[in-house]
């Protein structure tokens, strides 16, 4: 089925690999292999199509992240798609939870919610996630492209100072100077 | 804590792992010692950490639209049929929201607070603009302008907002087209997450006299509002179409003004 790409990666080792330089190739496949599955579970499970929806994008974000900055590690045991889809269940378990006890209501019996410490965690931190891509559209233009340039699409500075065609020093400068005025507008409590 | 440009340079090698081992050991002495240091090395992981999340965000934005362009492809519905059921008013669009080619718009799909459901009612009717492509005008309007338009239009379903702004920015209006630049060129800066560019098109393009194209220009708008913390000035905009049962987005509408307020 075309919706399903082949898997092109002979192991889990080089998926993973590649979900870590953010192959698009990897991406589709996760997406694909995991989010069918996921949203068939999330309706039988209390939840509507936008719920499956939204509980993937954070499921998937919070995985995808962790992979990225070393928090999730490669194991031999758990295949990684099984992994990603466990990722976007605790996600759902973890909101139906919570309100559940805003509604005083039991969880059905089946639910366990026994580990849901780190899904708070991360689920934490998409908000600060969330707080610094609202800063982030508080600036002006050039500030946003340097920023995006440097830290979302990883263009080395020099390449960055040949698109703007100035020095590399003034580049530098710039990236100080707008990631402090992003900075600024994040709240002070953080 | 205001950082030097030294300062900033040296916390970005100490989080990018690039000082030495004594440098490391050095820095990580004044950070045990200092919380205003401290504080500071955390903002900025911070930050790196947000934008680094957008990265990841827009490649699985692409993977999702290339997933329902696939699954649009195969004929396979992607929704269940209770979705499409009843097709009237809102109801349609929310089917038809669910088959059209989804675009670049799931930034806010995560976030939780009250915005949450002014951006999933986004996501929710932002893709389906065939109906008011159907009624551009065929007469009076040349035929380059209106190749362009229905270019950009392509390239707007396809995500390509920022092509889309190029091809719309410098085309010359005329009254036949105003709107409809003001429009397309709004929903595209909306969508690139650039709602004060998107605002003042998107009122220009309500005072268009056609009924279907002012109705998705004030929803849109007021959306906009609400992306850019305009509480004060999407709430009355809301009201007014919460308020309107002939409007396609008065639920939409009702669910929003209930987490903003």
């Amino acid at each position: 089925m075309a919706s399903r790409p082949l898997l092109i990666y002979k192991t889990d080792h080089e998926f993973y690999e590649a979900l870590s330089r953010r192959d698009e190739r990897a991406y589709q496949f996760l997406y694909a292999d995991v989010f069918p599955r996921f949203r068939h579970w999330i309706l039988t499970n209390s939840g509507s199509e936008m719920d499956a929806e939204d509980a993937f994008q954070k499921g998937l974000m919070n995985f995808l992240l962790n992979i990225e900055t070393g928090k999730y590690q490669l194991q031999e045991s758990a295949r990684i798609t099984t992994v990603a889809f466990e990722y976007c269940k605790r996600v759902w378990l973890t909101e139906l939870k919570s309100a559940r006890m805003r509604n005083h209501g039991p969880m059905p019996d089946h639910i366990d919610t026994a580990d849901s410490a780190d899904v708070v965690n991360d689920l934490e931190r998409l908000d600060v996630v969330k707080t610094v891509q609202q800063a982030l559209q508080q600036l002006k233009e050039d500030c946003r492209k340097v920023l995006e340039w440097f830290y979302v699409d990883e263009i080395p500075l020099r390449e960055i100072a040949e698109r703007l065609g100035m020095k590399e020093e003034s580049v530098k400068s710039k990236r100080y100077q707008c990631a402090e005025k992003l900075k600024g507008f994040l709240p002070s409590n953080r | 804590m205001k950082l030097t440009q030294a300062q900033f340079e040296l916390i970005e090698a100490y989080l990018n792992h690039e000082l030495s081992e004594t440098d490391r050991l050095s820095f990580e002495r004044d950070l045990q010692a200092e919380d205003e240091l401290r504080s500071a090395v955390d903002r900025q992981r911070e930050m790196r950490l947000g934008l680094q999340a957008v990265g990841i965000q827009r490649a699985l934005e692409r993977a999702k639209t290339q997933y329902k362009e696939n699954a649009l492809a195969d004929g396979a519905a992607t929704k269940p049929a209770a979705r499409v059921l009843p097709l009237n008013g809102l109801r349609y669009w929310a089917a038809a929201a669910s088959v059209v080619v989804v675009l670049g718009v799931g930034y806010y799909a995560y976030q939780q607070t009250a915005s949450r459901q002014a951006d999933l009612a986004y996501t929710e009717t932002f893709t389906d603009n065939d109906e008011v492509m159907k009624n551009f005008p065929s007469e009076h309007v040349s035929t380059q302008t209106r190749t362009t338009f229905f270019e950009a239009f392509k390239n707007y379903k396809a995500g390509n907002y920022d092509r889309v702004i190029g091809q719309l920015k410098t085309l010359p209006a005329d009254k036949q087209t105003i709107h409809y630049k003001n429009y397309l060129l709004g929903l595209s800066y909306l969508a690139n997450r650039q709602p004060t560019e998107a605002i003042p098109l998107l009122d220009k393009a309500r005072q268009t006299a056609l009924p279907e194209l002012h109705q998705k220009t004030e929803w849109f708008l007021a959306l906009a509002y609400v992306k850019n913390n305009q509480k004060e000035r999407a709430l009355p905009l809301l009201k007014r179409i919460s308020s309107d049962q002939a409007h396609p987005f008065q639920s939409l509408a009702q669910r929003v003004i209930r987490k903003i307020q």
